[in-house]
């Protein structure tokens, strides 16, 4: 296939694709649930089925980026096309969807700031610590496993990730107490696994 | 099944996604803004500076030729030295040794030094915050980590991601409007924002993973020599040779002998660690147009022979992840329609940043807790921001201004319209920061053009119309919030 053709297929599956799932969502709305699941079904399926002639046209991973690029923005003026159909603003109450509530549990004895501020440390430093900690751990334990290329791509992304699942449990709304025994447990684990790999184990 | 998420998981996971966004979120909107600009980043370069000439491909033997030009005109060899070939998007050639950068023409003839104070000062920004090295870059790193579990902490706040996917009601209360506008834009760019914000958390963080990691793993004569072997079983090793002077490694027949053997590819840096000596490494960085990937190196020898390769694009597959991460996230992979695409994504995003803290200030005004004083602060930041780039990019552009008094200028710029802001907060100054923006933009594209230095080229031109279409939508916006006033 050439590349104008491919080019045109993929464009063609991917806006049939997101199309379908609009219809899906419009069916949702009106309560017709089997014409909703069908729709569903067909508009995701075009969606996978434009990847081929995005390939196509793109390269293996690279089509895949441009076509999930496309998916975003047809779906964005798809919204935007709604937003421009919405009626006029009428008068009447403010307020939409959940209210960040506080739970009765996790309100403590402690004032705003200092608890703001162990929040920061729980967040900032410990969490920071603790996923470099897992980082080390996880280099150590890959050593002569996997290819050194491997290995350091995989440390190189383990620490964002950990550190960033670490800040969103460090901020989750439960009690601060229990917040901080997690986080300063899972330091305590990875302290004694890293020791462990730096004096027992496979470091320099 | 995700409208059946635990209202006590969602309330709580809301709670954490207010926390962490509300900590990020005046650097990360300054973040956002800078990186949406330095999409463009080659395009303002060669705007910057418009009368260098360009072509589409160099000749080997010109290429040599700028090499030895500008090694003959360095008091000492340079330990880093690397030529820009001419590529899509910047079809100019360049010299670099260690700090000196000169442009040069078809034959290899040096010409202007390279001066870019704009696109320089926007790199400082966005790769660094304009703090110094490692710190900056390990700043920008934590903000990329937050961005990312800002995307999942609020996906997993949104039970009715689904039900609401296609709605958005813009006619309705300020928080209606916020709530759709950041729900709505957060979910569908939700790729865009994981992917920008996940590599460059992942870029910005990888010094200080080397600098606690190495000096454990690697055994090196110091942690600074540990430090540079951390990264080599990705991007290759650099060896350190004989330092006794000898010819300069052939480029010319080594391009020419790369276009033979890998043909699907476009060769865009020729680089050398310790050239004209002994112990001289040199290798071809080549892009590949059809993967994800920056490029790939590949080494030669002193007569031209391609001896190997690192592996970025056919090697281990850490390496090609890693490699891939570079183009994903700064929109270097399918020339100026990926540009323009990821330029409005990082515009949204930007939209996405701004509504959050705009639906938390509404939420307080409602709960009777308004805070005047930071609403003023926070439009300072969202309107201040694009006035106090304008301000750079008109003392670069007309002044030519340095890096020390750009970054100056920004931060001290920024600061006195937050004080203003919020001393003056009862006075609503966004349609005052727009207009502004309008005018310096407007006048540093008039004073460009109209420069000798400027010749009306296809590039200069769109430039000037893009820049141009900028100022009048910053006039329309200014003239919207100036009938607005007192609202969000």
């Amino acid at each position: 296939m050439s590349s104008i053709a491919s080019l045109l297929l993929a464009s063609l599956l991917t806006l049939a694709g997101i199309a379908g799932v609009r219809l899906a969502w419009h069916c949702g709305r009106a309560g017709r649930r089997q014409q909703q699941r069908l729709c569903r079904f067909i508009g995701w399926g075009l969606l996978v089925l434009s990847l081929w002639p995005w390939m196509a046209f793109g390269g293996t991973d690279r089509g895949v980026a441009l076509a999930v690029m496309v998916m975003m923005l047809a779906g964005m003026l798809l919204v935007a096309w709604a937003g421009w159909c919405a009626p006029a603003r009428r008068n009447g109450r403010n307020g939409n969807g959940r209210e960040t509530s506080l739970d009765a549990t996790s309100q403590s004895a402690l004032g705003a700031a200092p608890r703001r501020f162990l929040v920061f440390l729980l967040a900032g430093p410990l969490s920071a610590s603790t996923a470099m900690l897992m980082t080390l751990s996880l280099n150590g334990f890959l050593q002569d496993a996997i290819s050194a290329a491997n290995q350091l791509a995989s440390v190189l992304l383990c620490f964002p990730v950990a550190w960033m699942l670490l800040a969103m449990l460090a901020s989750y709304d439960m009690p601060l107490r229990r917040r901080s025994a997690a986080i300063v447990t899972l330091f305590c684990v990875s302290l004694a696994s890293s020791a462990w790999i730096v004096f027992a184990g496979g470091a320099a | 099944m995700w409208s059946r998420l635990p209202t006590r998981f969602v309330a709580r996971m809301l709670h954490g996604h207010s926390v962490l966004g509300l900590a990020a979120s005046a650097l990360l909107y300054i973040l956002c803004l800078s990186g949406t600009v330095m999409v463009f980043h080659d395009e303002f370069a060669r705007w910057e500076q418009p009368g260098i000439p360009e072509f589409e491909t160099a000749a080997p033997h010109a290429v040599h030729a700028a090499a030895e030009n500008a090694i003959a005109r360095v008091d000492e060899r340079p330990h880093h030295f690397f030529l820009g070939l001419p590529v899509d998007g910047m079809p100019r050639l360049s010299v670099t040794a260690d700090e000196s950068s000169w442009y040069a023409d078809a034959d290899g003839n040096l010409l202007d030094p390279v001066q870019h104070d704009w696109a320089e000062f926007l790199e400082n920004l966005h790769y660094y915050l304009t703090l110094p090295g490692v710190l900056g870059l390990t700043v920008v790193g934590i903000l990329g980590m937050l961005m990312t579990a800002l995307v999942f902490s609020g996906v997993l706040s949104h039970p009715s991601l689904f039900r609401d996917a296609f709605k958005l009601r813009l006619g309705a209360s300020a928080r209606v409007r916020e709530a759709d506008l950041h729900n709505r834009l957060s979910v569908w760019g939700a790729p865009f924002h994981l992917v920008i914000a996940f590599t460059g958390g992942a870029i910005g963080l990888a010094s200080v993973v080397a600098l606690c990691l190495a000096p454990v793993f690697i055994e090196a004569d110091d942690s600074t020599a540990a430090f540079e072997q951390f990264f080599e079983p990705i991007f290759g090793e650099e060896i350190e040779g004989n330092k006794e002077a000898a010819p300069l490694a052939d480029i010319s027949t080594a391009l020419e002998n790369f276009t033979e053997q890998y043909p699907g590819t476009a060769p865009w840096y020729v680089s050398f660690h310790d050239p004209a000596t002994v112990g001289q490494s040199a290798e071809i960085l080549a892009k590949h147009p059809r993967r994800l990937v920056y490029g790939d190196n590949y080494y030669f020898d002193q007569f031209g022979n391609i001896t190997g390769n690192t592996g970025l694009s056919d090697g281990a597959i850490g390496q090609q992840v890693v490699a891939s991460m570079y183009p994903l996230h700064f929109g270097s992979f399918g020339g100026i329609t990926v540009k323009i695409i990821y330029g409005v994504l990082g515009l949204l995003s930007c939209v996405v940043v701004a509504s959050g803290v705009n639906i938390w200030l509404l939420k307080r005004r409602q709960r009777g807790r308004p805070a005047p004083v930071l609403e003023r602060a926070w439009h300072a930041i969202v309107w201040g921001t694009p006035m106090c780039l304008a301000v750079v990019l008109a003392i670069t552009i007309i002044a030519g201004a340095s890096l020390p008094v750009s970054t100056g200028t920004f931060w001290s710029s920024l600061l006195l319209l937050i004080a203003v802001a919020a001393v003056k907060w009862k006075h609503d100054f966004r349609s005052a920061w727009s207009f502004s923006t309008a005018a310096l933009v407007l006048a540093t594209v008039v004073l460009h053009a109209a420069s000798d230095s400027a010749p009306m080229t296809f590039l200069t031109i769109g430039m000037n119309i893009v820049l141009l279409a900028l100022a009048v939508v910053m006039t329309m916006t200014g003239f919207v919030q100036s009938r607005r006033k007192h609202q969000v």
